[in-house]
């Protein structure tokens, strides 16, 4: 793209109401603006781009394969959908659109029958039924982020925010590219594309995952393909958005506490098994396991962590401004630090080795809805004297044997006092046998390991609910919907405190079927 | 009153009236008049108020203003009920099922109808009282059913029920319906069905026990604590009334595990109840219960995995019924292709409907499965039988519409996801199988191996110290030929005497028990003849004595006898008496052929003695080496022993070892043998048992593979005994029968072994 037209591009994608006098661009350049416009996933400045170039200028199949594109981008799929069938329709027509076709065709049949929920700039659709609970919380969420964002990458976005939640990993794998192998095996649930946000819902997931955090992350990706026009490589955009998607609920940027992580990390440092940043390209989602995303994440976002830490927000605001005008990352983030990249990688390096080894955590996988039970959280366990009395606790707890399973739990908590599925269920009898008090401890230092447990959050929630420590019952109760929001749980806790939004937890409590323990 | 009841209604004037009309809810009845009265005839049909309006000759009318009504009650329909079976049944394929039936009305039952839905949804009704008939107020009877003659295939069930209609004219005839019976064909796959049920609710008995336990701990005082074992009692008398019968299970570790748990068990309650009876201090009781509450965490976990690996095999099997189901589907849609009939067209629709109903099965059986194991070991699965119930829906769909291409097209994907299906499922019977019991299954492999290399050394040896014992024989014979016929005659004439003797125990005196003896006695008789024949002293010795024994046996029941009932002109006196002969005989017998036996030890070389010196320090190494099994056999691989029954059983094998070893040091070569010989035969038994038990697998691929099996088996065909072959035979059974039998199964075990000698 000419220099010209991308700083008109970037006037334009500043603010919509800033339009450009026609006469003052040239044909080929409203194309550009176009196509620019795409590139930044601002699909409502490519719509108005395109309604003032076809006031002036023949509808050619390019034009109609743009259209299609600024209304795939923009939201109305039914639209793009009815450009295809005008481009297929002749047979002479040669289409650039390739795969992109299909993935629009399969969103539209998809997202049809979806509900839409719009407040201020913000437009979230989901398919009807027990999503739309999660529509208040995210709206939330995405407000919440706008501001934190702003301030942190200096952008935000012009077309509204668009974020789309699939019922599960299927409805996920046809409106993106992804195969429901790949969301299997790297857990990704997420991805930000075209234009919009897209989330897998929790309830795909047997316990759920950090939705919240997970929006924003692909937030921070929305507005770094705006700031970068889509130049920033992976590894530079994974690590900004999970650096960042905390940023929502906390003053400052800060890489989130993941122990499992965190020993990827330093176990691949000592290995010297880091992978090489460019490994994670196309996308980490296309990495072979979960681990390999894992420590991808981890490795990347240690590394921003640094540099932001060194060089703060604006040593990263200029960079991606470099990156956005076509240089090289690596370099960018070089000259704004003064120091050339094999220097910041190996100071990044050296700090890690210098790391203290963080306390054991394994990887807990993540399992598709429908694909696993508790069974296969037991099989997890690693000691298999606590995994047989946790198939025994199981048993009789099936059984309606609390009294008796909470014996073998606690025997399995003996065993494997480090184990959160052990810790959770060893909990859930305690609280149930009326021993809340027991169940803190143990829940508080599993979550120190595994802080993304939902069911540990949940039945802590319960367990400080019930010892009257409200303030970090409710504390609890909320992290624990951030991470599964249809535990009925965290919601009657909720309901019973004197929080403002009492009156929808109890809705909600009721609406998933009331307090379990 | 009953609806439809004719209401006669008398109404009495004061004074002179020349018309009464009864008003009832929306029309007026004229009532007629009879002398004095008027009647009012009606039917009652609707409920509400009754007014009596009456006209004086002057024409005066007056409404008699008290309150009547009519209510009238509906009619119940029939009560019919069915008496016999008392609930749903497993039907064998020729077993009638009886169905009585008790039907009641107060009209009276009017019709009578059995109902039998078919498995294809259609019903079929037999009269039992027709309406031509006298209806009955009270009707009782019995209909007999025959599934086979409703073509039903395996696991098919009908439900019937019957339906009664009364005389009703007036609202029409009531129905009543009795409640459903199930009557399921029973077959391969209902036995798979009751497998698995009894197997959960043997866990859900083992949960039971161990709850109790783990939900009281051990009181610290004696009564408190005999109170609460004898809570915990209830609950183990119900494992054990489970384990008491372990009926047909299949696969080669249920059973054996199964007795092994039982046994483990039994002595862990049996050691507690003797420590209760002691009154053990706390600590001591704390510590057993300790032990009780592992062992039955054990038994739980096994059998829970049982459970699991018994729902994925019924799925395996069902999967393996359905590739079959697809065969039958394809070959009637070829014949439809070359002409179309009702009955092909019906046929169809029941091997579609039988697909349907497996793979339904199939489904909730994967249900069921992932209540215990890991989804990775049913979810492919599950995601299969789906796309199988899709295929088979358009199969269904095709024919539907006459389009044979597109049913043969659908029954291709059917046959492609049945066949994953099917791999699937044997794939994760596989895992479970390894992740579960893999450890075990090993273990118990490698004992068998050393089982049988102890069972080869052991007939080695035994073959090492017969040749000694012979050679010895024979030098102590000396003149070996002379002696023979010389002693042989002696013993001959001796037996023969014996023979006459038992002869001549009259048959009449008899009964069934002492005249087995007697046959006892002379089959041991015959025996030793053919021994002494043989010129094996050693066996005709040990006749000898079992003959002793029998005769004396038998003297002994018949003076019982004897003193008790006389018997007819002294019958069994005389009887008794001629059997105390005939053992007193057999005893001279038994120490005559003892005298004859030659001084084996005392003509033995030194190098021989030698040699039997070197061959008990190898006897001894091969029961240690018995000893060490037996204890691995005990030690606990997966949770549970390897094999309890099998370690017992090495361990009483250890005796004739011990036994022999004693033999071979003090030089008595003949006996070392028939100790080594029972050893070995015992040591093959074991092992004869445990391979039968791991033979005792479901096939892999149904009973067609099954068939291929058997055809590609060799037939083995008996030929005739040779007469050496028949007393080595011999001799191994009656070594054999040295072996210690399990307590209270010594008499079944002889009686066992007699029969296999006659």
């Amino acid at each position: 793209m000419k220099r010209t037209a991308l700083f008109v591009a970037c006037a334009l994608l500043g603010s919509i109401s800033a339009s450009v006098p026609a006469e003052e661009v040239t044909r080929t350049e409203v194309l550009d603006l176009l196509e620019a416009s795409l590139a930044a996933g601002e699909g409502a400045p490519a719509q108005v781009l395109l309604e003032q170039y076809m006031d002036q200028y023949p509808r050619t199949s390019r034009v109609v394969e743009l259209e299609v594109l600024a209304r795939f981008y923009a939201g109305d799929y039914e639209g793009a959908v009815d450009g295809i069938a005008e481009l297929q329709a002749d047979p002479r027509t040669a289409t650039d659109l390739g795969e992109l076709a299909d993935v629009i065709v399969d969103t539209y049949e998809t997202t049809k029958d979806y509900e839409t929920f719009r407040h201020e700039g913000f437009e979230v659709r989901y398919a009807p039924g027990q999503d739309e609970i999660l529509v208040p919380y995210a709206v939330d969420a995405l407000k919440a982020a706008t501001e934190a964002l702003e301030s942190e990458l200096g952008a935000k976005m012009v077309s509204p925010v668009r974020l789309e939640i699939y019922p599960d990993a299927e409805s996920l794998a046809r409106v993106s590219t992804l195969s429901v192998e790949a969301i299997r095996n790297t857990g990704t649930i997420a991805l930000c594309k075209w234009g919009r946000l897209m989330i897998a819902s929790p309830g795909a997931l047997m316990h759920g995952y950090p939705w919240l955090d997970t929006i924003v992350h692909e937030y921070v990706h929305l507005l770094l393909t705006k700031v970068s026009l889509d130049r920033a490589p992976v590894w530079l955009q994974e690590g900004l958005a999970k650096f960042l998607e905390s940023r929502w609920r906390e003053d400052k940027p800060s890489l989130g506490d993941d122990p499992a992580a965190n020993k990827l990390l330093y176990d691949a440092a000592k290995a010297d098994a880091l992978l090489d940043f460019d490994q994670l390209h196309p996308s980490i989602a296309l990495l072979p396991t979960q681990e390999a995303a894992s420590l991808a994440f981890a490795q990347v976002s240690s590394f921003i962590a640094q540099y932001y830490r060194d060089y703060g927000r604006k040593g990263v605001q200029q960079a991606l401004r470099r990156i956005g005008d076509g240089e090289d990352a690596r370099k960018a983030l070089a000259r704004v630090a003064g120091a050339p990249w094999k220097i910041l990688e190996a100071r990044w390096k050296n700090d890690l080795s210098k790391e203290p080894e963080p306390p054991k955590a394994r990887l807990l996988p993540r399992y598709l809805s429908g694909e696993a039970n508790e069974q296969d959280e037991l099989a997890e366990v690693e000691l298999e004297r606590a995994r047989n009395y946790l198939r025994l606790g199981d048993l009789l707890w099936a059984r309606s044997r609390p009294a008796a399973a909470s014996v073998e739990y606690a025997k399995a908590h003996e065993a494997a006092p480090a184990d959160p599925v052990v810790a959770s269920r060893y909990a859930r009898s305690a609280i149930a046998g009326g021993r809340p008090q027991q169940a803190i401890a143990p829940l508080r230092r599993t979550l120190d390991r595994y802080p993304t447990h939902a069911p540990a959050l949940s039945s802590l929630a319960t367990a400080l609910f019930r010892t009257s420590k409200l303030a970090a019952a409710e504390d609890a109760a909320n992290q624990a919907i951030a991470h599964n929001p249809f535990d009925p749980q965290p919601h009657c806790i909720l309901a019973k405190l004197p929080v403002p939004q009492a009156d929808h937890e109890r809705t909600l409590c009721s609406r998933l079927g009331g307090i379990r323990e | 009153m009953p609806r439809g009841t004719a209401v006669e209604y008398t109404i009495t004037t004061i004074g002179d009236a020349a018309r009464v009309v009864v008003e009832l809810p929306g029309r007026h009845v004229e009532a007629d008049r009879l002398g004095e009265q008027f009647i009012a005839s009606f039917v009652a049909d609707t409920d509400g108020p009754l007014k009596i309006y009456v006209e004086s000759a002057h024409g005066e009318r007056r409404i008699d203003h008290r309150a009547r009504s009519i209510r009238v009650e509906l009619d119940q329909p029939p009560e019919v009920s069915i008496i016999a079976p008392p609930q749903d049944l497993v039907v064998e394929a020729q077993q009638p099922v009886s169905l009585q039936h008790r039907a009641t009305d107060d009209y009276g039952v009017q019709e009578l109808t059995l109902i039998i839905k078919l498995p294809n949804g259609e019903h079929l009704r037999r009269a039992i009282l027709l309406s031509s008939e006298d209806s009955k107020t009270e009707l009782e009877g019995e209909e007999v059913l025959h599934l086979e003659e409703f073509s039903l295939a395996p696991a098919d069930a009908v439900t019937v029920w019957l339906e009664a209609k009364d005389g009703n004219r007036v609202d029409g005839p009531g129905v009543g319906r009795s409640e459903m019976r199930t009557l399921t064909l029973a077959s391969e796959i209902t036995r798979r069905r009751d497998r698995i049920v009894e197997l959960e609710q043997l866990l859900d008995a083992l949960l039971a026990t161990l709850a109790v336990r783990l939900e009281q701990p051990v009181p610290k005082g004696l009564k408190a604590a005999r109170r609460r074992r004898s809570v915990a009692m209830g609950p183990y008398n119900d494992v054990m009334s489970l384990l008491a019968d372990v009926g047909d299970h299949r696969g080669p570790r249920t059973i054996p595990l199964l007795l092994d748990m039982k046994k483990r068990l039994v002595r862990a309650y049996q050691r507690e109840a003797s420590m209760y009876r002691a009154g053990a201090p706390f600590g001591v009781r704390e510590r057993h219960d300790r032990a009780i509450v592992t062992e039955l965490e054990k038994d739980t976990l096994v059998v829970a995995d049982l459970v699991s690996e018994a729902r994925l095999n019924d799925a395996a099997e069902i999967a393996r019924e359905m590739q079959q189901l697809r065969r039958e589907i394809a070959s009637l849609i070829g014949e439809l292709r070359r002409g179309q009939t009702p009955e092909l067209e019906r046929a169809l629709a029941a091997a579609l409907d039988r697909a349907e109903r497996r793979l339904e099965a199939l489904r909730q059986q994967l249900r069921q499965t992932m209540r215990y194991v890991p989804g990775e070991f049913v979810n492919r699965q599950s995601e299969q039988a789906s796309k199988s119930t899709n295929a088979l829906q358009s199969v269904r769909q095709a024919l539907e519409r006459g389009d044979l291409d597109a049913a043969e097209a659908a029954l291709m994907e059917l046959d492609q996801t049945i066949d994953a299906m099917s791999q699937a499922l044997a794939q994760s019977e596989d895992s479970l199988v390894e992740a579960r019991f893999g450890p075990r299954e090993r273990a118990l492999m490698e004992a068998m191996d050393t089982i049988r290399d102890l069972e080869v050394a052991q007939r080695r040896m035994a073959h090492k110290a017969r040749r000694v014992g012979e050679k010895a024989v024979e030098r102590s014979a000396g003149d070996r030929k002379a002696l023979r016929s010389e002693v042989r005659r002696e013993l001959e004439s001796i037996a023969s005497e014996v023979s006459e003797l038992l002869e001549g125990v009259n048959e009449e005196a008899l009964g069934p028990y002492e005249s087995s003896l007697r046959g006892r006695a002379n089959e041991r008789l015959s025996d030793y003849q053919k021994a002494l024949q043989g010129g094996d002293l050693g066996e005709s010795l040990s006749m000898a004595n079992r003959l002793a024994h029998v005769a004396d046996e038998l003297a002994k029941d018949l003076e019982l006898s004897a003193m008790m009932f006389g018997g007819r002109g002294g019958q069994t006196a005389d009887a008794a008496a001629q059997a105390r002969q005939a053992a007193a005989r057999a005893q001279d017998l038994r120490d005559a052929t003892q005298g004859a036996v030659p001084d084996v030890t005392g003509a033995l070389t030194e190098r021989e003695r030698q040699q039997l010196a070197e061959q008990a320090a190898e006897q001894g190494k091969a029961q240690e080496a018995a000893h060490q099994l037996a204890r691995r056999l005990r030690e606990e691989v997966g949770g549970v022993p390897v094999s309890d029954d099998a370690a017992e059983r090495l361990e009483s094998i250890e005796q004739p070892m011990q036994r022999a070893e004693r033999a071979l040091e003090e030089g008595d070569p003949l006996e070392a043998n028939k100790q080594q010989e029972a050893a070995a035969d015992q040591l093959r038994r074991l092992r004869q048992n445990l391979e039968s038990l791991r033979r005792n697998t479901p096939s892999d691929g149904g009973d067609e593979q099954a068939e291929g099996r058997r055809a590609q088996q060799r037939v083995e065909i008996p030929t005739g005994r040779s007469k050496a072959d028949e007393l080595a035979w011999r001799r191994r059974v009656l070594d054999a029968m040295n072996g210690t039998p399990p307590q209270g199964y010594q008499q079944a075990v002889d009686d066992y072994y007699e029969r296999l000698l006659r």
